[in-house]
């Protein structure tokens, strides 16, 4: 049994296909990596999951119950959290009410407080800055609040659009830092990135997704070698300067 | 009379337009709606008041409080919930007809003339505080008010459901996506207003003694202008706004001409229009639906 299993989503704007007839899965605990460029449809996808974007047609399964007509509050008491493109933090309260409201339908105080002393301890820049509010927090503190905040929820599938966008390369070696310590602890991770180079590290397959319809689906080792990746993202003629296979380190 | 009973009269007479204020800049602040049928949530509550004349009074407010508490649920659940992701203008026009409705359902039963109830006259006797005489109404309404605001200030900024409040006004989306009920958050919103609403219902009809279908419109309309004054959106703006139009109110009351009383209100009007030309953004500037109290 796959932890998510998506069929066939179609996923329509108005007149816009957003999502083309997608099929994917993630196992459990497995990190699966999504890329694909500008407009290719994976927020659409995260948040059909999570509930906000209703499909057209396709199912989605967790732990093989269907979602279909589940509700974004209910989807997050089922163990399905997302950390959203642009971090979306509550920039009007404070670091610590945004965790807090990270563990709403949670009723244990005394394990929520427990809960946010870990946060504090995974991303100790958040302890020092817990009064302030949030919408003072530089770009790399708003992504490990949104991050921390979505694990206040105990999720078991954490989806993560974009986490690297516009972070310094150090910063966002913290955030994968966590996503790998997240991934040691079972959480089962949808990755959705254009920095494909970041996102294949930690992952143990990949899809590569364009215009609403899948690409290529495989090892990110694999599809790395294939320069798939930057035609995908950078089109054909841009992917030679771009870069070529054989300068892409990868570490499965 | 003396400038501290003056000042004791206007800041009874501001509490309560601070109170709708604050009622209306609560629902504005977690959903974006100016809710018109506020003034009904008002009408309504003293209707009960009527019907249940005779009544023990405690037992009178908790049959207003529950009649009102369901009603603004309802108006909530029934109509504001259908149109939750409605431009701001749509939900102003749906409030505004259902409030309209409301009034011209009470038209149909109650008439339109108005009905008077004798509840509590105790409280409108005098007391005498170091010399001064001042109307036991106006104390309770200066106390209410100060509780009241002094309450909503510690649930908004130091509770569950203060701080998810705050998520849902900011970002519904991403509040639901944390896993906040917005649609509990946003009828705890609507419960609370409700509270305000009847607190203003009960001392009001205590005061007055009299009742028409229209007299909550037109507290809301003075209320609106209260939190557009303040700054719609802040509510220590609201606060602030009701006190200063209530105030003016007084003043405008004691010290103009007998000739020009019945003009009262458009002097209000009047200042308030040269607040906005000077201050289009009200007294208090916020930048977004809600700031910290
Ligand atoms: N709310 C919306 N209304 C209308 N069209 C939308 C909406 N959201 C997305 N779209 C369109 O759907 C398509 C897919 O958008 P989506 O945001 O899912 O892509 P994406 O892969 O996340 O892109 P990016 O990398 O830029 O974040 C785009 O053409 C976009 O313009
Ligand atoms: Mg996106």
């Amino acid at each position: 049994m796959n932890h998510l299993q998506i069929d066939n989503l179609t996923v329509v704007y108005g007149a816009v296909r957003a999502i083309a007839g997608i099929s994917i899965h993630v196992r459990q605990g497995e990190t699966v990596a999504l890329i694909g460029p500008n407009g290719a449809g994976k927020t659409s996808l995260l948040f059909t999951v999570a509930g906000v974007v209703a499909p057209r047609s396709g199912t989605i399964k967790v732990n093989d119950r269907d979602l279909a007509g589940m509700s974004a509050e209910a989807r997050v008491a089922n163990g399905i959290s997302v950390v959203p493109e642009n971090r979306e933090v509550f920039t009007k309260l404070n670091v610590h009410e945004n965790l807090l409201v990270g563990a709403s339908l949670r009723k244990d105080r005394a394990a929520i407080q427990a809960d946010t002393d870990r946060m504090y301890t995974l991303f100790p820049r958040l302890a020092e800055r817990r009064q302030h509010m949030a919408g003072f927090l530089s770009g790399g503190e708003q992504q490990m609040l949104a991050i921390a905040r979505a694990l206040m929820a105990h999720p078991k599938l954490l989806m993560l659009d974009e986490p690297s966008l516009g972070l310094a390369p150090v910063v966002t070696d913290k955030v994968y830092e966590a996503i790998g310590e997240l991934k040691k602890g079972g959480t089962s991770i949808l990755l959705v990135e254009q920095n494909s180079e970041r996102a294949f590290a930690v992952s143990d397959r990949a899809y590569l997704m364009q215009a609403g319809r899948l690409v290529a689906e495989g090892a990110p080792a694999q599809l790395a070698q294939d320069g798939i990746v930057e035609q995908t993202l950078f089109g054909r003629a841009a992917a030679r300067i771009v870069g070529t296979p054989n300068n892409i380190q990868v570490t499965p | 009379m003396n400038a501290l009973q003056m000042l004791i009269d206007a800041a009874s007479v501001g509490g309560l337009y601070a109170l709708t204020a604050l009622g209306l800049g609560l629902i504005f602040g977690v959903i974006g709606l100016v809710n018109f049928a506020y003034g009904e949530y008002i009408m309504v509550g003293a209707y009960v008041l009527l019907l249940t004349a005779g009544v023990h009074w405690p037992f009178a407010i908790l049959a207003v409080l529950i009649f009102v508490i369901l009603f603004a649920l309802a108006s909530d659940w029934l109509v504001f919930r259908q149109v939750r992701r409605a431009q701001p203008e749509t939900l102003m026009i749906v409030s505004f007809g259902l409030s309209f409705m409301i009034q011209h359902l009470y038209v149909v039963l109650f008439g339109s003339l108005t009905r008077t109830v004798n509840f509590l006259p105790e409280i409108n006797r005098s007391i005498e505080i170091g010399g001064l005489r001042v109307a036991g109404v106006s104390i309770l309404q200066i106390a209410a008010t100060i509780i009241l605001t002094t309450a909503l200030a510690l649930v908004i900024n130091y509770t569950k459901i203060g701080y998810q409040m705050r998520a849902v006004s900011e970002n519904p989306r991403m509040a639901r996506l944390v896993g906040v009920n917005s649609n509990r958050i946003v009828a705890a919103a609507f419960a609370i207003s409700a509270v305000l609403a009847v607190t203003v219902t009960v001392l009001f009809v205590a005061q007055t003694g009299s009742m028409t279908p229209f007299f909550g419109v037109s507290l809301t309309m003075i209320g609106f202008v209260a939190t557009v004054i303040g700054g719609l959106g802040s509510l220590p703006g609201c606060a602030l706004g009701g006190f200063l139009v209530g105030a003016l109110t007084t003043l405008l009351q004691m010290m103009l001409p007998s000739h020009l009383q019945p003009f009262r209100e458009a002097f209000v009007f009047a200042a308030v229009i040269i607040v906005l030309l000077v201050r289009p953004q009200g007294l208090i500037a916020v930048r977004s639906a809600w700031e910290r109290v």
